[in-house]
């Protein structure tokens, strides 16, 4: 089989998303963020912040950790090492596409 | 990734949602304020402990010595409480320079603890310095950027 060298190959298909993009950026500057801060910051709605979540999650990209605050249930986000590395790949794979586009 | 190319100006945009994620964690981090006040709020109890078990707790009747430690296990637990549940993010790296700050902290004050009871001395020019000793590392890994 051929090696394939195309930037484009190494390109997360899941961070495409703007969204998930934005999200696992953020995560990747502290060390756990509480949902409701990121789902404010980043201006979108819980159910989207969920969803979008859910994905990175199963992904093994995002880890998400459930406490309560008194009765009301609070979320926590982080990042997991697998989502840094294959966020650190994805942008790096970005940046060769702009260089290659450039050339 | 599919077959089709992901365009140059895609993949530019896509770079400036990261950049704009990355800032967005930034500002996050940067509001933080709960952890890195219980950090200083935790280093001033152990130092205030560790100047009332040179000067006060000699002379203290066993009520009093009961309400001085009763009250720095109270506010080490009040502390701990309102970082578990007021904090909205941990600052990236928080947790190990925490962790570094009071491991440093706690054998200042442990050190200075097991001095007190093998000297006389309780000249504020040795015990102070030390408390502020125990303050310190802390106070100063717990606010670290």
């Amino acid at each position: 089989m051929t090696e394939l060298n195309h930037p484009r190959h190494r390109v997360d298909e899941l961070l495409t998303a703007p969204i998930r993009l934005s999200i696992i950026a953020a995560l990747s500057r502290a060390d756990e963020i509480e949902f409701r801060t990121l789902r404010d910051s980043i201006e979108i709605s819980d159910s989207v912040l969920s969803k979008q979540v859910s994905q990175l999650e199963q992904a093994g990209y995002v880890r998400v950790r459930k406490g309560y605050l008194g009765k009301r249930p609070r979320t926590w986000l982080s990042i997991t090492p697998e989502g840094a590395v294959a966020l650190k790949s994805h942008l790096a794979a970005l940046a060769a596409i702009v260089d290659a586009g450039a050339e | 990734m599919n077959d089709s190319d992901l365009a140059a100006d895609t993949a530019r945009g896509l770079l400036a949602v990261a950049d704009s994620g990355h800032a967005t964690g930034d500002r996050i981090a940067g509001r933080a304020w709960v952890a890195p006040t219980m950090s200083v709020f935790i280093g001033l109890l152990m130092g205030v402990f560790l100047l009332a078990s040179i000067y006060v707790f000699p002379t203290a009747t066993g009520l009093q010595a009961a309400l001085i430690s009763g009250g720095y296990l109270a506010g080490i637990l009040v502390a701990v409480a309102a970082y578990n549940l007021g904090r909205r993010v941990t600052p990236s790296g928080w947790i190990d320079r925490y962790e570094r700050g009071l491991a440093i902290s706690c054998v200042v004050f442990f050190v200075s603890l097991a001095l007190s009871f093998l000297i006389d001395e309780r000249s504020a020019l040795l015990w102070v310095p030390l408390a502020v000793a125990t303050v310190l590392p802390i106070s100063y890994y717990g606010t670290k950027r």
